[in-house]
């Protein structure tokens, strides 16, 4: 009953294990997997090798980007635009994911720019995000994330986490805003039309969220 | 959203329905009452139920898969309504009530396909999630070549690509 797998298959949404297995089963049985895998893959694989699949899929130009800062890309085109599938970004995992991603692949090269490579990774990834028409469900801006003091890539991440919530008015249920202190953020948060839940939490209120909202469009 | 109009009808009203073999199965109006397509039958298409003959054909499922069915429906006759309008990921899990395991888990997997695919024909929405989930149990910790045995599926990867999903993900 191939017809019904998919609504099977949704019931795996998180059984990670499982819906691996089921992406190597056939053809079709990949189809239906691999979108529910990539849905929130910074939650759930513990290594980063994933990373590489988003940026296999990089142009010419923006590999080149990361050449000059000491990263070859030299892997075939992926099978999937495993980009398009993602449902929940949390900024404090991508942050340590491709950090972990660096350390993996820079253990021989000297580790130099680590935070300038980091935060470069981070916008490619974001500018994929948003180019691949990801629907995102949940976007989480919290945790101590170790953004860069070069004043130019911050405000590049900022910019691409603006470009993010305006990208997404149409899809995002949730948005948590955890220390986080970029006021331009804030002025992009209006008109959704799915968002559940807003949270808010300053650097001031470290213990408490002192906004909690529920929108509905 | 399902059709619920069970003031309208008395405990003793039956319809009957019969099954692509022939058949006959005498049931509770209200058991008619709360999915879609049987109050629905007289819209057209092959399939008619009308107030007037109070009995509809079942060109899609057998005698055997259809009293599996009406059992289930019986049983949960008294239940109230689950909304449809809440999102679908909220239901997706694999939790199913005592009784529906232990009812699902009594048929062999080829019984439980024919009830999830009458289920999904009949509009039956919780017993085709029910049904979906019980499936995805027996996914649960299975590598390729079990799910591949399980389902009778044919590995149609090519070398290359298996590799390539081994290696992206």
């Amino acid at each position: 009953m191939p017809e019904l797998m998919e609504k099977i298959i949704e019931n795996l949404n998180n059984e990670i294990y499982s819906l691996y297995s089921c992406s190597l089963v056939s053809r079709h049985w990949c189809e239906m997997s691999i979108p529910i895998l990539w849905q929130d893959p910074f939650s759930y694989n513990k290594n980063a090798k994933f990373i590489s699949s988003y940026l296999s899929t990089l142009n010419k130009d923006e590999k080149l980007i990361l050449k000059g800062r000491g990263i070859d890309i030299n892997l075939p085109n992926p099978i999937f635009y495993y980009a398009r599938f993602l449902r929940i970004l949390s900024l404090t995992l991508l942050d340590s994911k491709v950090m972990q991603w660096i350390d993996n692949i820079q253990h021989i090269n000297q580790k130099k720019n680590g935070i300038a490579l980091k935060e470069q990774i981070i916008n490619l990834l974001f500018e994929q995000f948003i180019k691949s028409g990801a629907t995102l469900h949940g976007l989480y801006l919290c945790g101590n994330v170790n953004l860069t003091k070069d004043a130019g890539v911050k405000l590049t991440i900022e910019k691409s986490i603006i470009s993010t919530l305006e990208s997404q008015k149409k899809a995002l249920k949730e948005i948590l805003i955890i220390h986080y202190t970029d006021y331009y953020v804030f002025t992009a948060l209006n008109n959704f039309e799915k968002l559940d839940t807003i949270q808010v939490g300053s650097r001031s209120t470290i213990d408490a969220l002192h906004m909690i909202k529920t929108l509905k469009a | 959203m399902d059709g619920y109009t069970s003031n309208n009808a008395s405990e003793n009203e039956t319809i009957t329905l019969k099954s692509s073999d022939g058949i006959e199965f005498h049931i509770d109006t209200r058991i008619a009452n709360r999915y879609t397509l049987l109050n629905n039958w007289n819209s057209g298409g092959t399939y008619w139920f009308t107030a007037f003959k109070k009995s509809a054909c079942l060109p899609n499922v057998t005698g055997k898969v259809l009293e599996k069915v009406l059992e289930w429906c019986e049983h949960h006759i008294n239940d109230p309504l689950p909304n449809y309008d809440d999102d679908d990921s909220r239901r997706r899990n694999t939790v199913i009530d005592d009784w529906d395991q232990n009812f699902l888990n009594r048929v062999d997997q080829d019984m439980l396909f024919d009830i999830i695919l009458a289920a999904n024909y009949l509009d039956i929405k919780l017993l085709l999630d029910i049904g979906c989930k019980t499936v995805a149990n027996m996914i649960k910790g299975k590598s390729p070549e079990e799910l591949r045995s399980s389902f009778n599926i044919v590995n149609d990867f090519t070398p290359e690509e298996e590799e390539a999903i081994r290696r992206e993900n």
